[in-house]
């Protein structure tokens, strides 16, 4: 035994999107799984691999869904955004797409995606690592005008009511 | 700079690279070397130069070049080298077939220290795994010169100059007064080649890795970049593979591909 070299591997590559589609729409082996993943963004259908992470329980699980948004370019087009706010609204993926979306924050409108928000742990850390980014800030200006409108209402019952 | 100023010049570069400078150090040390640093921009005064900084991305690769040490020699930060040989081998050998090769990765691997490093401390102190398995290690670097370098084997007196005597001695031949030459063994027996991180297909056919060595590069990309190499790195890896990076580096915010652990003094991540 000793230093040796490489052992080849195979590398999977799908030769069409319909090789490929079947691993995201049935539960698969991961590393199937993320060989489709990388298929899809090398042919750009974005809006199909989101469509499918809605859709999708097996592909909502931490380790795919987060494989996914790391590897997804910041998206243009306003369908793939409006699903990205669908996203957002998913219990099991609302870390991940806020993490993403502030990834993004040089190419999205932060103010928009997050539209009445309160501030929460999440949003706070992901504004302090992104926080030279104007939408960043513009997201954080929104945010903090929304509080001060709540402060001055929680302000107003400790006053009416003297508890 | 006032210590309001360096301050905050502090917290935000800890916020972006994860390198935190103590009060002491900052005082001591970094702040005649930023404020050389300010004034050698071209910027008079730190509120200019501070506003550029928060926008300009090659200002603050810059920067951060400044405040880490880039120097890179055998046996750096070697507690890692010993999580490696005294805790991760073991784990892997139980865990994997018989047979199958323990594969590891440098990412990058700069001029070959790190991964002549890891195969030092594979003979000296994983002798038992050595002789039960083969072991395939690779080096990959996006600068052809320094894998050129790497190939060659050959260092300088600063770079051997953290090994003991008996490594030293057992493993290098000094050629002339400044260098010395490693074993041709591990010349021969080690693998370099010149690939981009960021190429994630040419990153899939180096194969599946059991160890990636990423340490002090993550720093210096933003957040996004840094999800995509710790994807590509996670897609390269076998089940329950080992990711370790440099000390200050982690894996970012809300990332579920990998365990953070403490195994001996070291923080590593593991594929799930």
């Amino acid at each position: 035994m000793g230093f040796t070299a490489k052992i080849d591997e195979k590398l999977l590559r799908f030769k069409e999107f319909d090789e490929a589609r079947v691993f995201l729409e049935h539960p698969a082996k991961i590393e199937d799984i993320q060989n489709a993943i990388d298929y899809m963004i090398a042919h750009n259908e974005f809006h199909y691999l989101l469509r499918m992470l809605l859709e999708k329980k097996h592909l909502q699980d931490g380790q795919i869904a987060s494989y996914l948004f790391a590897r997804l370019p910041c998206l243009k087009r306003e369908e793939d955004r409006a699903l990205l706010q669908q996203l957002r609204k998913q219990e099991a993926l609302e870390e991940l797409t806020v993490s993403y979306l502030f990834g993004c924050c040089e190419e999205f409108d932060l103010g928009s995606f997050f539209e009445g928000t309160l501030l929460n742990e999440v949003i706070l850390s992901l504004a302090l690592e992104h926080g030279e980014c104007a939408s960043v800030q513009e997201l954080m200006r929104q945010i903090q005008k929304r509080h001060k409108e709540e402060e001055i209402l929680l302000r107003k019952f400790f006053e009416v009511y003297g508890v | 700079m006032n210590s309001i100023d360096l301050r905050r010049l502090r917290d935000f570069l800890a916020l972006k690279t994860g390198i935190f400078i103590d009060d002491n150090k900052l005082e001591k040390i970094y702040k005649k070397k930023l404020e050389e640093f300010i004034t050698a921009h071209g910027f008079k005064e730190f509120n200019s130069f501070y506003t550029t900084l928060l926008k300009d991305r090659l200002l603050l690769q810059e920067i951060t070049n400044e405040i880490t040490v880039n120097e890179t020699y055998f046996f750096r930060e070697k507690y890692q080298f010993e999580t490696l040989v005294q805790h991760i081998l073991p784990e892997l050998d139980a865990l994997r077939p018989i047979g199958e090769s323990i594969n590891i990765l440098s990412a990058p691997t700069s001029s070959g220290e790190e991964l002549y490093s890891i195969a030092i401390y594979i003979l000296e102190y994983a002798k038992e795994i050595f002789t039960k398995r083969d072991f395939y290690l690779i080096g990959i670097d996006i600068d052809s010169e320094m894998i050129e370098k790497a190939k060659r084997g050959e260092f300088n007196k600063r770079s051997v100059s953290k090994l003991p005597a008996s490594i030293l001695a057992k493993y290098f031949k000094q050629i002339d007064q400044f260098t010395y030459k490693i074993d041709p063994k591990l010349t021969q027996g080690l693998h370099f080649k010149v690939v981009n991180v960021l190429d994630h297909y040419a990153m899939k056919r180096l194969g599946s890795f059991d160890v990636i060595f990423s340490r002090n590069m993550l720093i210096y990309f933003d957040e996004k970049t840094r999800s995509e190499i710790i994807a590509t790195f996670h897609s390269i890896l076998k089940p329950q593979g080992y990711l370790l990076l440099g000390h200050a580096e982690k894996v970012p915010y809300g990332n579920k591909l990998f365990i953070r652990k403490k195994i001996g003094e070291s923080i590593v991540y593991q594929k799930i």
